[in-house]
């Protein structure tokens, strides 16, 4: 352990690895014809994330178990579970360092914590994933969100996945004709769900800007802002230019248990009249600087080159076999000043065409009448 | 009450007698079987079946009961989840409201339940499915849903009483002069209470609250892992189910990184670095340790959850937390797997009854 040690030593650490990560993850999706003798692999990269956490974050080190750090094979990083985040702050620098906090939504009274100290890999990483999937065939669109302004700072992963797609992949303002006028990122002609719901003009109007620009409507959703805007809408239809894409996200936390997911993704197709393979999933998490996306039609998720992803049994965390289902696990290159390895309380099954969502682990009956384990009760004053 | 109600209700007791004892036929047969099924250890059914199940409860506190249990035609008692030695006082309290009395066992644990038939001659019958009629009364003990559904159910008129999952609260209070040995007999009582049904019980203690300083907190703490390894070795835990395990592994983990924590037997106690946060850990000896800088109000925001509370030290809080929550088991640390014969063990609900 190196607890004494200056803070810029560490930020030095954490930078060099950061810029590591960029190149590995440029040159994963364009690899150059001749790689450099020094070009890192994920393994590389990992192990030295996990010494960098080792040697600066007491949990983590904590965690490993041991006076070195001893590991040689990223199978044998311990998995931190993410209600870590919430009952401690999970990062390897102070907090005067962070540029961000990203919080757990949800109905818990505690929400999981995310510091960040450097957003740019996050969002670079994030960035090449979009072009490889969900812009793929298309350089630019009218990208909208069923979801509310974000607040600044920022404290939702997902907004600010949202408000980066905005001004990444349209970056104009919300007009016919947007030549010469100033982007605004917090535009309500863009962000759809205000204090009365969904904003269902906006959504008519972005898609008719959309047909006037001859480019595809990006709706950026969570699963349950989309069902709210499909029954305002009762069934009418909103006509949209070809090309058009859903990006849905998140389950309905409980609050919605009538209309499944299949449902809710034909009520969609049927709206907008696109294909289902224009319904993109994307799973992602707070405690996560990466993400993984649906491959289009097939329903199964794939994480890009610097998140591994394993089902873990949850008493021995080993890895399942293939098609079994298990607790989802991360290695996370983007969580260099966090945590690389997080495990979850939700079921994935590992397939060869990749990822399959199982939702989260159900609860056997337990034994006795004490009540079940589940983690924080109460916390503070009222 | 009628002499064929009084002579069921003694021969359950004398059922109870017999399988408390370890030198006969029945004890024999409890203390061989029930680890399989119970998920505890030899040692810890040992411990269950002699200092937990309440054989020794005199004749005039069941014909005291019995004046207090509302008449029935009929009661039927539906045992979902519980610890094991719980069908004792369940049935028991179904033979103080009627002669006819008929009980659908566990179906993961029905072993207890088939002893106390067979041993008490058949003072009440045994059925895979429970049929009420309108003006019967209906135990049931299990999950808050379970209830629900049951309850849903029933033809209309009938009497339910539900019981449903409940939480263990211990609070030690700083005295102006603590003395080490005042808490390690305290510690040990805890220990004992912890470490009867490993936890599994709606009476067993998973949160101690301290009214007092960091410093009391932290040497209750290593006093608690001392008993729980010494009671380890007395009653070291049994087999977790695989749930348990995977609950145990997170909390385990999670802890490992929040740092605070102490091994304890095959458990471990937790002294979280918060004040005022509950953290409620899984079965199996895991306890928190928060410390709290005002008992009554976080106690009155878990009250719907807590069966009993055990105190070292309590002062006049049992007072102030009744008036807080209702009415609950407010006993000393160490008597909290051991509670008086008054009726239901869970005063959240007692002989209340819904009309279905």
């Amino acid at each position: 352990m190196n607890e004494d040690d200056s803070p810029p030593l560490a930020v030095k650490r954490s930078q060099r690895l950061h810029e590591r990560v960029q190149a590995f993850a440029a040159s994963s999706y364009a690899p150059p014809l001749v790689p450099s003798k020094d070009a890192d692999s994920f393994e590389s990269l990992a192990l030295d994330i996990a010494r960098f956490q080792f040697d600066y974050s007491p949990g983590f080190a904590r965690l490993l178990g041991t006076e070195k750090f001893s590991i040689s094979d990223i199978d044998d990083v311990p998995a931190l579970p993410t209600d870590a985040f919430r009952y401690t702050r999970v990062a390897v620098h102070p907090k005067e360092l962070d540029i961000a906090v990203f919080q757990t939504s949800g109905t818990t009274a505690l929400p999981g914590r995310h510091p960040v100290r450097d957003l740019s890999t996050k969002e670079k990483l994030t960035l090449l994933q979009a072009q490889r999937s969900l812009f793929s065939e298309q350089t630019r669109g009218v990208v909208i969100a069923l979801a509310p302004p974000p607040n600044h700072p920022q404290t939702s992963s997902l907004g600010h996945m949202m408000e980066l797609f905005m001004q990444w992949f349209d970056g104009r303002r919300m007009t016919p004709d947007p030549a010469g006028a100033a982007y605004d990122a917090n535009s309500e002609a863009r962000w759809l769900i205000g204090t009365g719901g969904p904003d269902l003009n906006s959504l008519r109007r972005a898609a008719k800007i959309a047909l006037h620009r001859s480019e595809p409507l990006f709706i950026l959703s969570t699963s349950f802002a989309l069902l709210a805007a499909l029954e305002e809408l009762d069934g009418a239809k909103v006509r949209t230019p070809t090309r058009t894409t859903v990006l849905l996200t998140g389950g309905f936390k409980g609050k919605r248990t009538d209309v499944s997911e299949e449902r809710l993704r034909e009520m969609a197709c049927r709206t907008f009249s696109i294909d289902p393979a224009r319904i993109i999933g994307e799973y992602g998490m707070t405690e996560l600087g990466s993400q993984l996306f649906e491959s289009p039609g097939k329903g199964r998720y794939v994480a890009p080159p610097w998140l591994r992803v394993r089902a873990l049994h949850p008493v021995s965390l080993k890895p399942a076999a293939v098609g079994e289902p298990g607790l989802a696990h991360f290695l996370d290159l983007a969580n260099i000043d966090s945590c690389l390895s997080v495990v979850t309380q939700d079921l994935i099954c590992i397939h060869e065409d990749g990822i399959e969502l199982l939702g989260r682990a159900e609860r056997s009956i337990p034994r006795g009448c004490s009540l079940p384990y589940e983690g924080l009760l109460s916390r503070g004053s009222p | 009450m009628s002499e064929e109600q009084m002579r069921r209700l003694s021969a359950l007791k004398r059922a109870a007698e017999e399988i408390a004892s370890p030198s006969t036929r029945f004890g024999k047969r409890a203390r061989h079987e029930l680890p399989r099924s119970v998920g505890l250890s030899p040692q810890g059914v040992d411990y269950a079946l002699l200092h937990c199940l309440e054989h020794d409860v005199a004749r005039g506190t069941l014909s005291s009961l019995k004046r207090k249990a509302p008449r029935a035609r009929r009661a039927h008692v539906l045992l979902s989840a519980n610890v094991f030695t719980a069908p004792f006082r369940a049935i028991a309290l179904a033979l103080c409201q009627s002669e006819k009395v008929i009980v659908r066992p566990s179906r993961r644990e029905p072993l207890m339940t088939q002893l106390l038939h067979e041993a008490s001659g058949g003072a009440f019958e045994i059925a895979d499915e429970l049929h009420p009629e309108s003006g019967d009364h209906f135990w049931a003990y299990g999950s808050d849903d379970t209830l629900a559904t049951i309850a849903r159910k029933l033809p209309s008129g009938v009497q339910f009483h539900g019981h449903g999952y409940g939480l263990g609260l211990s609070i030690f209070r700083e005295s102006p002069t603590p003395r080490a040995a005042d808490i390690e007999r305290a510690a040990r009582a805890l220990s004992l209470d912890i470490c009867a049904f490993d936890q599994r019980g709606c009476l067993s203690p998973r949160i101690l609250l301290i009214d007092g300083s960091r410093t009391f907190a932290e040497s209750v703490c290593d006093a608690l892992v001392t008993q729980l390894d010494l009671c380890e070795a007395e009653i070291p835990r049994g087999e977790l189910s695989e749930q348990e395990a995977a609950d145990a592994r997170w909390h385990s983990d999670t802890l490992r990184y929040v740092g605070s924590f102490a091994p304890a037997g095959k458990g471990l106690v937790f002294l979280d670095p918060e004040t005022d946060r509950i953290i409620l850990p899984p079965i199996g000896r895991y306890l928190s340790v928060t410390v709290v800088r005002d008992v009554v109000p976080l106690v009155r925001r878990l009250g719907a959850q807590v069966t009993t509370i055990g105190f070292f030290e309590p002062g006049h809080l049992p007072g102030l937390l009744r008036d807080a929550i209702g009415e609950r088991r407010f006993v000393d640390v160490g008597q909290m797997q051991k509670p008086t014969f008054d009726g239901p063990v869970d005063l959240r609900v007692g002989y209340r009854s819904v009309t279905t």
